[in-house]
């Protein structure tokens, strides 16, 4: 059994071993040819792909030999995201990674048990948690040879932004009831929406949208300046995010994450779906292994890491057993509905269309500056059945939830992150933020020759606790709209074109 | 998309039953000398069928969109009006198609040129990048105003572009069963499983291209043996 074990575990730099061997790994891996599967260029090909861009920022030369078509139409392009396959894909995709690696580490002479360390920036004993570990960020090893595991393009023209904002690895995902949410407004679910192969998608699942995306588009770097993709660093952009050596460090961690989420609490289950185990159906999951040779696999093959081989030397809770729903309820003044018993397991809510429309704003919002607002008009019926479930008579596990859809972001560009904040009609109502949106892969989400035809990505934030507070002040019959505000950390301009279709709000029985 | 089904299902029954493919195909007439009107207006029953047989299966998407994008109470409503204006399109276009097919045929005075040609033009529409385009946008979904006037606005709204793009992508495959009709039914059948199998393909990039087949043989060999296919 390899244990993966935290990147800070001793010191984050080259005295720990397992850093070191895993820069001379990853100094052999680039230094085969791109056409060889076992390839840093082929791996991260895999993950994304864009043959201009990587000539210009000097990853690819066009005189070589790219692998047969039908090798790249199997094996490249294939990372799922805005999916319930974004998990087990990812999965896949670590294990060929740490595998090959392992084989180049053992081959230069290293330990045999060498496995892939994971970044948890969320770990608040650790005071350096959100930085980057120092042996990637430095340019030299100890022996004074360039340090692979140092790019150049890491932020790209920017200077970086490390350490990550504490908001940007909150862990609420973990606190997801169930795996399989939905993409027609209401929760996402931990692992995400079902979808077929979906290289690009629609709606990200919560643990995706934080802190993966967030994480992403903060060691990447957003865009101050430059509007073009080259002036973005490379995991800020799908396409060039695993030719970061931390871009694996980063999804070790998200598929720690997983397992955590697992372990916390019993009611959290892996779909049962067949669609999920054995899909998807119209492309299948293949990555190449120590041997060069492919290792087709579905979900069935990559539900629990001890199959694989390997386990994490941390999968405790950091959120000592919270849920969301205790504390909700214990808020509402509702303590004595906390043990009505939910129905456990993973229930599939896409086809079921539990949440519905609730209010939108009236017209598209293009985002321009550092701050746009919007009203979302709230529809009085449906503002009535919500609040007959926040009736302390009502038999229901739970009141509503009320989630607010950013549907059909369409941008020019990656590498903004927007924090969204919501508050009631009025100047005297204070703001509550309600999370943030990165974009992250918006770009090729909002081209119509792109596989989901340029309908960009729609984020749904969990805005429940403001509505909550609404209702302790004075209940939410009279409450007739919301005001929805869109900061970007950076000020965006037309050559961003970042335009937000419709903006609405959900509510979701439970 | 059980309803969807349902609706093409029955449709292809009423079809069936009544011996309607093509353009009211029990009718005698001399090639090329009926009048536009009078054939016209034999052809709205039929093309209406057809439209509904063939292409309710593909709106499962923007139906999805219309219900989880509408208030409750208004989604059959965004339904119908979405269905109306896509409508008004289709039946617009097939006029046009059900005139040119028969001009076509006068000029080929029931040889085979007129339907070998009318083949010609369908395929390289087919292979070309507009058709591609077009395909594309079988992916776009309307921005839907929630309330009021403009609510029902733009659910029409977006059945009319969707229409559009769907004649776009559809027309020349719609057209071939005006061309073939003693194989109107069996054509069409043909016809509507590969209009299904297109309009699930991913948005691709757009240029000049073969037909579909091997990436649509893929899929459905896939999906008979997932294992074998790895």
């Amino acid at each position: 059994m390899f244990t993966r074990k935290s990147v800070w575990s001793a010191g984050g730099d080259f005295s720990d071993p397992t850093l070191l061997w895993y820069a001379k790994g990853v100094a052999v891996l680039k230094q085969r040819p791109i056409a060889d599967p076992t390839s840093w260029s082929f791996l991260a090909a895999m993950h994304g792909m864009d043959n201009n861009l990587w000539i210009q920022l000097g990853y690819l030369n066009a005189t070589q030999p790219l692998p047969d078509p039908s090798v790249q139409d199997s094996y490249w392009k294939q990372c799922q995201h805005q999916s319930w396959y974004f998990l087990p894909w990812h999965r896949g995709y670590l294990y060929s990674l740490e595998s090959i690696v392992r084989a180049a580490v053992i081959q230069a002479g290293g330990p045999a048990d060498w496995a892939l360390p994971y970044w948890n920036y969320s770990d608040q004993t650790n005071p350096n948690a959100r930085d980057l570990p120092p042996a990637f960020s430095q340019q030299t090893m100890p022996d004074g040879t360039p340090n692979p595991l140092y790019v150049p393009q890491r932020y790209g023209q920017q200077k970086g932004t490390l350490p990550l904002p504490t908001g940007d690895v909150a862990l609420t995902a973990l606190q997801s009831t169930f795996f399989t949410g939905s993409n027609t407004g209401g929760d996402p679910g931990f692992g995400g929406p079902a979808t077929p192969f979906s290289h690009s998608g629609n709606t990200s699942g919560n643990l995706e949208s934080l802190p993966h995306n967030i994480v992403h588009v903060d060691v990447g770097n957003y865009l101050r300046g430059g509007v073009t993709a080259t002036d973005l660093g490379l995991m800020t952009n799908p396409d060039t995010a695993a030719l970061d050596p931390i871009f694996y460090l980063h999804h070790a961690n998200i598929d720690r994450l997983w397992e955590v989420w697992l372990n916390r609490n019993s009611a959290n289950q892996n779909p049962t779906d067949s669609a999920w185990l054995n899909g998807p159906a119209d492309r299948g999951f293949i990555v190449p292994m120590a041997d060069g040779q492919g290792w087709p696999y579905t979900a069935n093959d990559v539900l629990s890491t001890t199959t694989l081989g390997y386990d994490y030397d941390d999968i405790q809770d950091p959120l000592s057993g919270a849920t969301a729903r205790t504390t909700r309820l214990t808020q509402l003044g509702r303590a004595s509905d906390v043990s009505f018993s939910l129905s456990g397991g993973d229930e599939a809510m896409t086809d079921k269309q539990r949440a519905e429309l609730i209010g939108a704003n009236s017209d598209k919002l293009t985002l321009l500056g550092s701050s746009v607002s919007t009203r979302v008009h709230l529809d009085e019926p449906m503002m009535q059945q919500t609040s007959v479930s926040f009736d302390l008579s009502a038999d229901v596990p739970e009141p509503d939830h009320i989630y607010l859809n950013l549907e059909n972001i369409r941008s020019d560009v990656d590498g903004q992150v927007i924090d969204v904040y919501v508050s009631p009609p009025g100047a005297d109502h204070a703001e509550s933020q309600v999370g943030s949106v990165a974009l992250f892969g918006v770009r090729k989400a909002s081209q119509s020759d792109q596989p989901h035809g340029g309908m960009g990505v729609t984020q749904v934030f969990d805005i429940t606790h403001v509505v909550d507070a609404l209702y302790l002040e004075g209940g939410l019959i009279d409450l007739s709209s919301l005001e929805v505000h869109l900061r970007p950390r950076d000020a965006l301009t037309e050559e961003h074109n970042v335009t937000v279709e419709r903006i609405s709000i959900y509510r979701e029985g439970k | 998309m059980p309803v969807l089904l349902l609706v093409s299902l029955g449709a292809w029954l009423v079809l069936l039953l009544t011996g309607n493919h093509g353009h009211g195909g029990e009718h005698q007439h001399h090639i090329g000398t009926v009048a536009a009107a009078p054939l016209l207006l034999q052809s709205v029953w039929p093309w209406f069928l057809m439209l509904l047989a063939m292409m309710s299966p593909l709106h499962a998407p923007a139906l999805r969109h219309l219900w989880a994008r509408s208030l409750s109470r208004r989604r059959l409503r965004a339904i119908f009006l979405f269905a109306v204006g896509y409508g008004v399109v289709w039946m617009l276009v097939g006029a046009v198609l059900v005139l040119g097919a028969e001009q076509l045929k006068g000029y080929g005075m029931g040889g085979w040129l007129a339907p070998l040609t009318g083949l010609l033009i369908v395929i390289l529409w087919q292979i070309s990048p507009w058709k591609q385009i077009c395909l594309n946008r079988c992916h776009w979904v309307a921005r839907l105003s929630a309330f009021g006037w403009v609510a029902d606005r733009d659910c029409l709204r977006f059945g009319l572009v969707k229409g559009f793009w769907c004649v776009g992508t559809c027309w020349a495959l719609m057209f071939l069963p005006l061309m073939f009709t003693s194989v109107g039914l069996p054509l069409m059948l043909v016809i509507s499983l590969f209009l299904l199998m297109e309009q699930y393909q991913p948005a691709r990039p757009v240029r000049w291209r073969m037909l579909l087949f091997g990436k649509m043989l893929n899929v459905v060999s896939r999906r008979i043996s997932p294992q074998a296919n790895g």
